[in-house]
């Protein structure tokens, strides 16, 4: 048949071996050995998110998501959990702004049959008519308990203002309005573009043999590629207004960020994530030091940053008592001016390197991490590969580099913030 | 798959563990894994809520808190930048019955982050600066903390289930207590603390011959004084109580409680059973009943918080506001159901293979082995605990899950925390 099974070499022991090989179908397939303990993660990754959803409602990525687990024509509604239990695993799913992905982790004797039920559910979903109205309803409470949670409240304003009126800010979850625009046809017109070659990606990871995982992915349902997909405009410029919102809480949440270019430049993405780690990753960072630390600003601090396909983002969390906020934006703004006049010194840069290669070791222990690690950059970068040289491209990051992406990037044109307050205030905004 | 199962857990739990106990009390568990690329250390000290007076709730986590600013030889910055040097994280908790300090390293600065660990463990700086920040952080932390609805839920539910224990307060602790605590009360339940016998579980990569000896010797060695004193904890079983709090927010949140075994009692493999059939999972009793059928809340489960202490398990919900009386009685029935009707064979069995399965995936993280690990022995209960329920859990007739439900479920604990409500008039 001429199918290559290629061995992924170099990367961290945590990710080693890894193979890949593109299936007949066009969805690449990744394996991940891992001989003990005797578990194994199946995992299915889909470029269905909400930045997919130009010309149907917010939230049907999302609520795709939740009707997959309604079943298939052979398998009504509830079956699905049960013949995971059975094969003594759990399954579960997550939609993000790019991607949806689903998994099952169960024991290693049951795998073909993890493989073959993932495989059905996600490509050949039932979607019955009755569960599409319940599910609306559940969605419904989800949105309802994102407004209770002042972080999750946050995420939302930042993004919107990060990212106004483009997908890339919309709520995933949509709104109640989005959510009655959603109805059985439009999930599954959406089902057959982005649940389709090329957008899907198929990995397993655990107690497996990968030449019998290669068969019997062979042996899986061929399945016609997608429609191509709509192009999504690039996002304008942030809102440079505070988007500010109030709910019964005590404490004020903050969120502060820049916009930064997306994956097209991938040797910037990584500078991006070393130039968030010094700024606010664990206790030695300069803005823990500043605010948690030398002027009891804040309860904590983070920094972050995220690669879209076209846009990304350099993000701060903070969170403060309300009378603060001023004072802790100030201080902000002064840490920034610091790295753009004094840039940073090496000691600092290897510390926060030696810190996200730490990290991607703790956090990559499991099967189901490392299968769903290798699933994502295959998806959104197309080689699985690039985990594996996530620390030589985190070595690779100069000082001088760093200094040059924080002139380009960290520009008040470019700043989005969004202030989660006590109702009646009680903190300085603009 | 039974066969499969059993087979599983014939073999030891924790292969290769090597246990040394030490001359005073506690002991060193170390157990090596040799597909994983880290090491993670975790010391537990009799402490916690359990050994503390009403007047000092709060105070084991100042202590932890404290501890991690600084030694006798590194400021807090210092420390910190040390630290992150190594790619190294140190972590603390304080829990019912013991402190912990926990530390995750990669192996090749193992001795370098090991050095550290015992000067925060044994030489902590413990200076009044220092105090002062992380007494106004922790305090900032509680309004935080409240800022959560579902954790509100879960205080008022424990406040009313533990009564006059001292398992209703939060381990953080209360405004009026953390204010007052005084750096001479804080360094004194340090040395409380450290005179307690540890359990001390080191688990990854790891060598044994090479690090069993400094284990143990710097335990061995560590500041004696008298020990903390454990408070009474006589607790009797509520009976049925409703508790409410106003509070705007969009969704009314929702905690449902009983009683529930202790680690060592006989209904506790039963337990986890009744926590899987009814709340774990997406084909969960409650999940079907309460999500998938009547769409009454996007989010519901039930946690089994098992102790060596009174212990419970409770069902958590959230919903909308104008349905909250339906939520609790729905998920009051599904309670009574299991208690009149048991589970069958069929349920059943799916359940136990849900329980192994998932506890199996629980031992690949080094850091949840760790703790799972010094938690046993903390506890008296030896490596093999884990699989010897689990072998209980395979056997258990569907008799025996209704018996324990019929001992068990009965007087809930309702805590509802969301709008108020306008009450019906009463003629309607």
């Amino acid at each position: 048949m001429g199918l290559i099974f290629e061995e992924l070499v170099g990367g961290p022991a945590f990710l080693s071996p890894t193979y890949r090989a593109p299936l007949p179908n066009g969805v690449p397939l990744l394996v991940r050995p891992k001989r003990d303990p005797p578990l194994v993660a199946v995992e299915t990754w889909l470029a269905a998110g909400a930045a997919r959803e130009i010309s149907v409602p917010g939230g049907t990525s999302h609520f795709l998501e939740h009707m997959i687990f309604k079943g298939t024509p052979d398998l009504p509604p509830g079956t699905v959990d049960r013949r995971v239990k059975e094969m003594g695993g759990y399954t579960n799913a997550g939609t993000s702004v790019e991607y949806t992905h689903y998994y099952v982790v169960a024991l290693a004797s049951r795998w073909r049959d993890a493989l073959r039920l993932l495989w059905d559910v996600v490509t050949g979903p039932a979607l019955p008519q009755e569960e599409v109205e319940r599910e609306r309803q559940v969605i419904g409470e989800e949105i309802a308990r994102k407004e209770d949670d002042p972080e999750g409240k946050l995420g939302l304003l930042f993004l919107a203002a990060l990212f106004p009126d483009h997908p890339y800010g919309a709520p995933i979850l949509g709104t109640t309005e989005s959510l009655a625009g959603i109805n059985r046809t439009v999930l599954e017109t959406y089902h057959r573009v982005w649940y389709r070659p090329p957008h899907l990606v198929l990995s397993v990871s655990g107690a497996v043999e990968p030449h019998e995982v290669l068969e019997a992915a062979l042996e899986l349902a061929v399945i016609e590629p997608g429609a191509p997909p709509e192009i999504l405009p690039l996002p304008g410029p942030p809102l440079s207004a505070v988007q500010t919102a109030h709910r019964p809480v005590e404490q004020a949440y903050v969120a502060s960020g820049y916009r930064t270019p997306g994956r097209e430049d991938l040797a910037l993405s990584y500078a991006l994530e070393v130039l968030a780690a010094v700024l606010g990753r664990g206790r030695a960072s300069r803005l823990h030091q500043r605010l948690v630390e030398d002027e009891s600003l804040a309860v904590s601090v983070s920094a972050w940053t995220w690669a879209l396909a076209d846009a990304g983002c350099l993000g701060i969390r903070a969170l403060l008592p309300p009378d603060r906020v001023q004072a802790a934006r100030e201080v902000l703004e002064e840490e920034i001016n610091r790295i753009l006049l004094e840039g940073l010194g090496e000691e600092e840069l290897q510390r926060a390197r030696t810190l996200l290669a730490a990290d991607l070791a703790y956090g990559n222990e499991e099967a189901a991490s490392q299968g769903a690690m290798l699933a994502e950059y295959e998806l959104l970068l197309g080689d699985a590969g690039e985990a594996l040289r996530y620390l030589d491209r985190l070595e690779a990051v100069t000082a001088e580099a760093l200094h040059d992406i924080a002139e380009r990037v960290l520009r008040p044109e470019g700043q989005a913030m969004a202030v989660v307050l006590p109702n009646g205030g009680g903190g300085r905004e603009d | 798959m039974r066969t499969e199962l059993r087979d599983l857990l014939d073999r030891p739990e924790f292969p290769g563990l090597r246990r040394v106990d030490l001359a005073e009390g506690g002991m060193v568990l170390l157990l090596p894994r040799r597909e994983t690329e880290v090491i993670s250390l975790q010391v537990y000290f009799p402490g916690g809520t359990a050994y503390e007076a009403d007047q000092e709730v709060g105070l084991t986590n100042l202590l932890l808190s404290v501890m991690l600013k600084g030694t006798a030889s590194r400021s807090a910055r210092q420390l910190a930048q040390d630290l992150a040097s190594l790619g190294t994280h140190l972590s603390m908790g304080s829990g019912r019955h013991h402190a912990n300090l926990g530390l995750q390293a990669i192996p090749s600065v193992l001795p370098q982050a090991l050095e550290i660990f015992w000067e925060v463990l044994f030489e902590p700086a413990l200076e009044g600066q220092e105090l002062e920040k992380e007494r106004a952080r922790i305090l900032e932390g509680i309004k935080a903390n409240l800022d959560r609805p579902l954790y509100r839920a879960f205080r008022l539910f424990l406040e009313a289930f533990y009564q006059d224990t001292p398992f209703r307060h939060p381990v953080e602790g209360y405004p009026l207590t953390v204010s007052r605590f005084t750096l001479e009360q804080v360094r004194a339940y340090a040395q409380g603390l450290r005179a307690g016998s540890p359990v001390l579980a080191a688990v990854g990569q790891i060598e044994p011959g090479e690090i069993q000896e400094e284990l143990v010797a710097r335990l061995t060695d560590r500041p004696r004084g008298a020990p903390l004193q454990a408070r009474p904890t006589d607790w009797s079983e509520t009976e049925q109580v409703g508790r409410s709090e106003a509070l705007e927010s969009a969704s009314a949140w929702v905690v449902i409680g009983f009683p529930a075994p202790a680690l060592e009692e006989q209904f506790h493999g039963a337990m986890l059973v009744l926590d899987a059939l009814l709340g774990s999972s997406l084909s969960s009793r409650l999940f079907t009943e309460v999500r998938e059928r009547r769409g009454l809340a996007y989010q519901v489960g039930t946690v089994y918080r098992a102790y060596s202490s009174p212990s419970y398990l409770a069902a958590y919900l959230a919903t909308d506001p104008a349905r909250q009386e339906e939520a609790v009685e729905v998920v009051l029935n599904e309670f009574s159901k299991v208690t009149e009707e048991g589970v069958a064979e069929d349920e059943l069995e799916l359940v136990r293979r849900y329980i192994v399965g998932t506890y199996l995936m629980g031992g690949e993280s080094s850091d949840r082995l760790a703790e799972r690990l010094a938690l046993y022995h903390a506890h008296g209960l030896g490596p093999q605990f884990g699989f010897e329920v689990l072998k209980q859990v395979l056997d258990l007739s569907p008799e025996w899950i209704r018996d324990a439900a019929a001992q068990y479920f009965h007087d809930p604990v309702v805590a509802v925390v969301g709008p108020a409500l306008e009450k019906a008039s009463e003629d309607e």
